[in-house]
Formats: structure tokens, sequence, C-alpha cells
């Protein structure tokens, strides 16, 4: 990868009437702090996530005077840790406020619980927790805890999907998040400052670790007599048939790059994505996958891409050790299906070569 | 001022500029960040023929693996041999720095191991599987000096790692005591239980150390292919874990001590790791995802060791205000460490 310069990218920019302001410009460039890469940020999750168990430990350790204590004690907490982290910038601040808001969020969760029984109180507590994940993921100032209401949020509407069984829901639940995901990351890649900007970025991150946690549980096996009435992840491929349009309209962005003004070329493109999504019927992981594979390189993310690429070689992994079949057929496959792949690449080369300028 | 323009320092600019959205397009494309026609066929390139190649050895594994008993052995062996024989002549002929002849000569080398495993299925030699990991770390080790590729390296240090273990738990000490019921649990699981005794965990540790330590040193003076970052990174998590995970349920003071032969050698070989990898990574080759797993590291054993010594009420308040206290100073230094690299750069 080449390096280039920021200052040289604002002359430019100057030069051709895109920055009115160079000197605002310098000064800021100057006062600016660096950012911190997704494995810090994670750090810092991690850190606020175990602090707020410890102190969630220390406050139930204590015990309270009347039922639905912990629900009173917990809606302070979370209103102080938004307070906090409005008005600090120390790390110490920062970190100790988001270890009180998720510990505040965890006390009214279990409050709840608490006061109603586990046998209704779980179903209230799942719905107060999507609720509450929806409002902090608003009011709370901070990326690291936007990604994790998210996750919450998500978590608690599978569960309530399953609590209720409508598992018929489930195979929906996963392109919905996926549909946001490609929409919040297409508003940030084309605009650095707007309304939405705090919350697109935490959002699609967020989003995509949703879509595939919800993914996962279609590569879940489970016992019939412990499966219940429906089935646990119930006709996989609607969530293939939801998610393939997706990948169609991204894919479409890259042929139209790679291929230029062939249209030909550019529907050899197309049918390769569609015989894709046809060979992952009953695996639409890996669909989402290669979405956030090509989001990630679209947008310059090599996190995204990471997690496209580690999480599509799971996926496979998983359908092929999983699939029902003797080793021979899962043999044939797999070859039969890396020569397509291989077939794919060659053709895919070939036709954009002979694209006119090309070498 | 010499600042790289990286994804989130444009964006952090143009936010504060309250940029218009073709103002930042366009200083994207002048960063190179947004990809163009031969960045998405660069990719399309490499991602589609390691795909393609990881699906056919696979199949090829999975062939063998069934086992067909009405196939001839020397048939069999042709097959093996033919592919290693064709996918070594790709690579020589594509040239080991091209895209197909990296992925040919990989899968070359993934093949050697299937060949020694149809050698043991024909042969039925009754050796120990520890053998066929170092047989074939060793027929690979010349196609890595040679193949100029982070991923043959991988392939040689998980085959290394794979031989000392097996060595250790079949030749040296074979397991006893109530852990090995851990052997239920799956490979994975087993193998990580075996490194709890703390002389293999030793030897696995100094293993890795000398493979980290051999990569740096030829980064230090050597060519481009050899300054990726992926695989001393993950040869670094794997010499920290091997000695944080005992030090871990020594600190929480485990009764298990004795059992599982832990010993005060992992701690030590953990606090010396984590103080030479601060050094070296902070002065020497900067590399803060390396600087961040050693300080997660040290909160790990530290807030054990706190939660070993405290008792009372107060216990998961003053744990909490430690956490916090300590994911934070290690934030705050690392953010300080990149501050002065930007500087320096």
């Amino acid at each position: 990868m080449t390096h280039v310069d920021v200052g040289m990218i604002l002359e430019r920019l100057h030069d051709e009437g895109l920055l009115p302001d160079r000197a605002r410009a310098n000064e800021l460039m100057v006062g600016m702090d660096v950012v911190q890469p997704w494995y810090v940020r994670t750090m810092v999750g991690f850190g606020a996530w175990l602090a707020s168990l410890m102190l969630m430990g220390f406050v139930v350790g204590l015990g309270t005077i009347f039922e639905g204590g912990y629900m009173v004690l917990g809606v302070p907490m979370m209103a102080g840790g938004i307070f906090l982290r409005r008005g600090s910038q120390s790390d110490f601040l920062i970190q100790a406020s988001l270890a009180i808001g998720l510990t505040g969020q965890a006390l009214f969760t279990f409050g709840l619980v608490d006061l109603l029984g586990w046998g209704e109180g779980v179903e209230a507590a799942l719905l107060a927790a999507l609720t509450i994940s929806i409002f902090l993921f608003w009011l709370f100032p901070d990326h690291t805890v936007r990604v994790l209401e998210v996750l919450f949020a998500a978590g608690s509407a599978a569960a309530l999907i399953y609590s209720f069984e409508i598992n018929e829901l489930i195979p929906f639940l996963g392109p919905a998040f996926a549909a946001g995901l490609v929409a919040l990351r297409q508003y940030e890649a084309r605009r650095a400052a707007g309304p939405w900007i705090p919350w697109a970025a935490p959002g699609s991150v967020g989003l995509m670790l949703s879509a595939f946690a919800c993914l996962m549980l279609s590569t879940i096996y489970v016992l019939p007599e412990l499966a219940g009435r429906t089935d646990f992840y119930p006709r996989p491929w609607i969530s293939t048939v939801l998610l393939g349009p997706l990948l169609l309209y991204l894919s479409a962005r890259v042929w139209s790059q790679v291929f230029r003004a062939s249209r030909p070329a550019v529907y050899v493109g197309h049918g390769l994505v569609l015989t894709v999504i046809g060979s992952a019927w009953a695996n639409p992981g890996l669909i989402l996958a290669l979405i956030v594979v090509v989001l990630g390189r679209e947008t310059g993310s090599r996190a995204f891409t990471g997690a496209g690429v580690g999480f599509l070689a799971l996926f496979l992994g998983l359908y092929f050790y999983g699939i029902e079949t003797t080793m021979l057929t899962k043999s044939m496959t797999l070859v039969a299906t890396g020569l397509a792949v291989l077939l794919a690449r060659w053709s895919i080369l070939k036709l954009a070569n002979r694209e006119p300028g090309n070498e | 001022m010499g600042q790289t323009a990286t994804p989130a320092k444009l964006r952090q600019l143009a936010a504060a500029l309250e940029l218009e959205p073709n103002a930042y397009s366009r200083a994207l494309e002048l960063a190179g960040l947004l990809p163009d026609r031969q960045t998405w066929l660069r990719g399309i390139n490499l991602f589609l023929a390691a795909l393609g190649t990881a699906l056919i050895v696979a199949g090829i594994a999975a062939f063998f693996a069934w086992n067909w008993a009405d196939m001839r052995p020397m048939l069999k062996f042709a097959l093996v041999e033919g592919a290693i024989v064709a996918s070594v002549l790709t690579a020589w002929r594509m040239g080991l720095d091209s895209v197909v002849g990296r992925s040919a000569l990989f899968a070359a080398a993934f093949l050697v191991g299937i060949l020694l495993a149809v050698f043991g299925q024909v042969y039925q030699t009754g050796a120990d599987p520890f053998g066929l990991f170092l047989g074939w770390a060793l027929l690979v080790l010349p196609w890595a000096l040679v193949g100029r590729q982070a991923g043959l390296w991988m392939l040689v240090a998980i085959l290394a790692n794979l031989s000392l273990i097996l060595f250790w738990t079949q030749v040296l000490h074979p397991p006893s005591g109530w852990w090995q019921l851990s052997q239920l649990l799956g490979p994975l699981v087993w193998l990580s239980v075996t490194i709890l005794d703390f002389r293999l965990g030793s030897c696995v540790f100094a293993l890795n150390i000398a493979l980290l330590a051999l990569w740096e040193y030829r980064a230090w003076s050597g060519a481009d292919w050899i300054r990726s970052r992926w695989f001393p990174r993950l040869v670094a998590l794997g010499a920290l874990s091997v000695v944080l995970i005992p030090t871990l349920i020594i600190a929480v003071g485990a009764a298990m001590n004795e059992e599982a032969n832990l010993s005060s050698v992992s701690p030590v070989l953990f606090v010396g790791t984590v103080a030479v990898s601060l050094y070296y990574y902070r002065y020497k080759q900067p590399d803060l995802l390396i600087l961040t797993l050693s300080l997660v590291g040290c909160i790990m054993v530290l807030t054990c060791l706190f939660a070993r010594g405290l008792s009372g009420i107060d216990h998961g308040l003053v744990l909490a205000f430690a956490v916090v206290a300590q994911t934070a100073g290690a934030a705050v230094w690392l953010r300080k460490v990149m501050r002065d690299w930007e500087k320096e750069s």
C-alpha cells in the first residue's frame, strides 16, 4: 500500500476549490488526535464489560430493601453513565462511565426478572432490554457502547422470537440486519460529516456482528426432541433469498467498474453471483460473508474484509463438516466447487482484459 | 507534517472541516482509498485463487479420508503424487510471486501431508502420529525457505507445534490423572489442556518465541513479503497464550496445581515476555496489536491477583475500579505510543 500524505491531499482539495479554508485545515491537522484502531476499542469494551460484571456483583451482593430495588437502582446508574460520558474527555472517566452505564442496564433487566419471577419475567425483561438498548444506542455518546447496544438489542430480539415460539421469523432477522448494515455503510462511505454519522459507524459494526451471530444459528444442529414444535432455524433458504438481492446490488457496482461498458461481461458477472446464491441455498451465512467482504473492500476497511473472509471460512467449514453425506460425496462437491471458483476467476480476468484500453 | 492518509484520519479531518460529500470522496480518491478497477481485479484474483485452491485441496483430503478400499494403493499414490508434481510445476511455471504460483506451492505443501497420511493408511506402520507431522514439516521446510510467503511458514509453525505436543504426550509423558478426560471434548480442547503442563508449555513457548525471533530478525533486513505482520502477530498470540493461561490459573489459586503440573516457570516466562514485547514492539518494530495483547494479558493477571487478595462485600467494587483504572491506563499509554510514532514518521 502506498502512503499518501494528508497535507498533499488538502493542498489538492484547496487547488480544486473543494476546501475553501486551507489555514483552518492546517490548524486542525496539527491538533488532530490519533484514532484508536479496532483492537484497542475492543480492549476498552472488554474492560468496561468486565468492570460492569464486577460492579453488578457488588450491587447484587449488597441486596436491596424492597422488591424491584435493582430496577430502581439501574435507572440512575444508566443516567449517571450517560452524564459522565457526555462531560468527560479523560480515559479513566470514559471507562468508568461505560462500566456504570452497562451495570445500570444489566441491573434494570435483572431487577425486572427478580420482580416478576423467572416465568413471565424473562419475556418482559427481554422486551425491556430491547427497548433500553435502543434508547442507550441513541443517548450514550460512545462508539463502544453503541456497538454493544446493537448487539444487545439483536440478541434480545432473537431471544424474544424464540421465547414467543415464532421461530418462522428467525430467517428474516439476519437479512434485516444485513440490509441495515449495507444502508449505513453506504451512508457513511459517502460523507464524513452529517446528522447521523455518530450513529452510523457503530451501528454498521454492531449490525455486521449481529447478522453473523443470527446466521450462525442456521448452522446449529438441534436434536428433534429438544427443538420444540418448530425448527430452530426453519427454512434457511428464506435468508438466502433475502440476502441474494443485497449481494447482487453490491456486486453490480463492482462489475460496472471491472467490466466498464461491456454489457455481456456484466451479465456474466451477474450470472456468476446468481450461481453462488443458488449454491448457497441452504447456507445463507456464505452470502452474508461475501457481502461483508465486498463492503470492506469497497470502503477500505480491513477489519470488515478480514471479518468477512474469516466468517466465509467458518461457514464453509461448518457446512461441509455438517452435511449428512459420505466423505466421497463431500470430496466430489468440494473439488467441483473449487474448480468452479477457479473457472469463475479465469472468466472474470479474461473478460476484464478484453476491455478496450487494457494491456 | 508527514501524516499518512488513513481512512480514519481522513474521516476525522473531513468531519471537523464539515467537508461536502463530493470533497470527502475526492479526498478518499486522492489517498487511493477508493478501490479502482485494478484494485478490484487484484482482489478478485487473489480471493478466488485462494478460495478455489483451498476447496480443491480440502476435497482431495476428504477423498483420501474416505479410504476407498477398492482403489489400488499404487493408484492412490499416483493420484496424490501426480497432484503434488502438477502443483509444483504450476508454481514454477507461474512464478513464486504470482497469485497462482503462491496458491499452487501452498497446495503442494498441503498435499505432502495427504501423501504421508495415505502412506500410513496403506502400510499401517503403527508409527506415532507425531512422526507424520514432523515428517510433513521437514519435507515442506525447503519450500517455505524458497517460497516467499507467510502462509507456508504458518503451515510449518503449526506442524512443528503439533509434532512437539504429540511427541510429548505420546512418547515422553503419556497423560495420566483426571485431566486426560478432556480428550473426550475434542482435539482442540485436548491440545489446550496438554500445554498446561509447564514443561510442555515452556517447550511450546520456546519454539514459538524462536520462530518469532527468527521472523523479526529477517524482517529487520528482509524483503517486502516478510514485512507482512499477520504471521508474527499470530505466533506472538500463541506464545503469550501458552504462558498466560497457566499464569491465570496460578493467580486465581486453583487447587489443581499438582495434578496439572503447573509451576512458577509460566508466570516468570509471562512477565519476561510482556516486558520484552513492550520494549521491542514499542521501540524496535512498531506493532500496536502485539502491545495491546500484552497489556490485555497484564490486565487479566493483575485482576486475578486482586481477586485472590480481596474478600468481603466491597470485593466487586474494588475489582471494578481496578479494571477501569487498568484499561484506562492501557488506553492512555497506547494513544501516547501512537502519537509518538506519528511524530517520528
